[in-house]
């Protein structure tokens, strides 16, 4: 009984939650030698109004500075990363990405940055409903 | 990493494709593998409904049925891990299958369950299991879907 995990796809919002997630997936990738994607996606902006842009102008920084902080770690472990930062909405992004990638393992944080995400736990929710792959949820302090 | 992983059995299919991915991670970390089954009451709530056989009858036959599956569940869960060589330890809880699992991951590194694919009626009818525990669990979830 042998599970192959050769990619795991690690979706981030820039949270120390999802960074708890890093950790526990460049542990599973250290014994199944696996590649790692991360992934931030950013909401467009939706409605024509002033400040709109700029939003997504700090969305994407946010999201370019948890990816980079990402690659510093993996670095460190001397693991395969690749990093993408995606215009789009989370879950679609990460359910796709899986698709297309073919990976065999999401590891994403189950408390998320905003708080109608920490009411609703609603991107976890809807991973798990859609993913292709096996999903490990991983909560705010814990390992 | 993992020292205890505890993994909800109930001897249907996505349940038993969860327990082989389990058993890999148990292995790989040396961990100890807790084998949960629920014995859910679910359906004896209905015993007011029943009206062409006693209602005792009724229960006492729920209660076979959920005991030889509990059993059948453990005793498959005990010959896996004595053929992967795999520390398992078999745990039977009553309940509601959602409070039992939360209760009986406390404490554990990871949880591990299967997730059938749902569409229409039945998602609506199941309890939903993988969708509703992310929020509720203090452990990490790793959910194998079929």
């Amino acid at each position: 009984m042998v599970w192959s995990v050769r990619k795991i796809l690690v979706p981030t919002d820039g949270s120390p939650a999802a960074f708890i997630a890093v950790e526990v997936a460049e542990n599973i990738a250290a014994s199944h030698n696996a590649e790692i994607i991360g992934l931030f996606a950013y909401p467009p902006a939706g409605l024509q109004v002033e400040g709109a842009a700029a939003l997504e102008d700090i969305e994407r920084e946010i999201g370019s500075n948890a990816l980079s902080q990402m690659e510093e770690f993996f670095a460190k472990t001397g693991r395969s990363f690749r990093k993408l930062l995606l215009r789009g909405s989370a879950v679609d992004a990460i359910v796709q990405t899986a698709r297309s990638e073919e990976v065999d393992l999401i590891v994403m944080g189950s408390r998320g940055r905003t708080l109608a995400r920490r009411l609703t736990g609603s991107v976890t929710s809807a991973v798990v409903a859609h993913a292709p792959c096996a999903v490990l949820s991983v909560p705010h302090k814990k390992i | 990493m993992f020292r205890t992983i505890v993994v909800a059995l109930d001897g249907e299919g996505h349940t038993v494709r969860a327990l082989t991915h389990a058993i890999d991670l148990a292995r790989r970390d040396q961990a100890t593998l807790v084998g949960l089954h629920v014995v859910d009451p679910y359906l004896k709530q209905f015993h007011n409904e029943i009206y062409a056989v006693g209602r005792q009858e009724y229960l006492d036959y729920v209660d076979r049925c959920l005991e030889t599956i509990a059993d059948g569940t453990i005793r498959d869960f005990q010959e896996v891990c004595r053929k992967e060589d795999v520390r398992g330890e078999p745990r039977v809880r009553h309940g509601d299958p959602i409070e039992e699992i939360v209760a009986a991951s406390d404490g554990a590194d990871l949880l591990v369950i299967g997730g059938k694919r749902l569409q229409g009626f039945s998602r609506w009818r199941s309890r939903n299991l993988p969708e509703k525990l992310p929020a509720l669990v203090k452990v990490p979830l790793l959910i194998i879907r079929q």
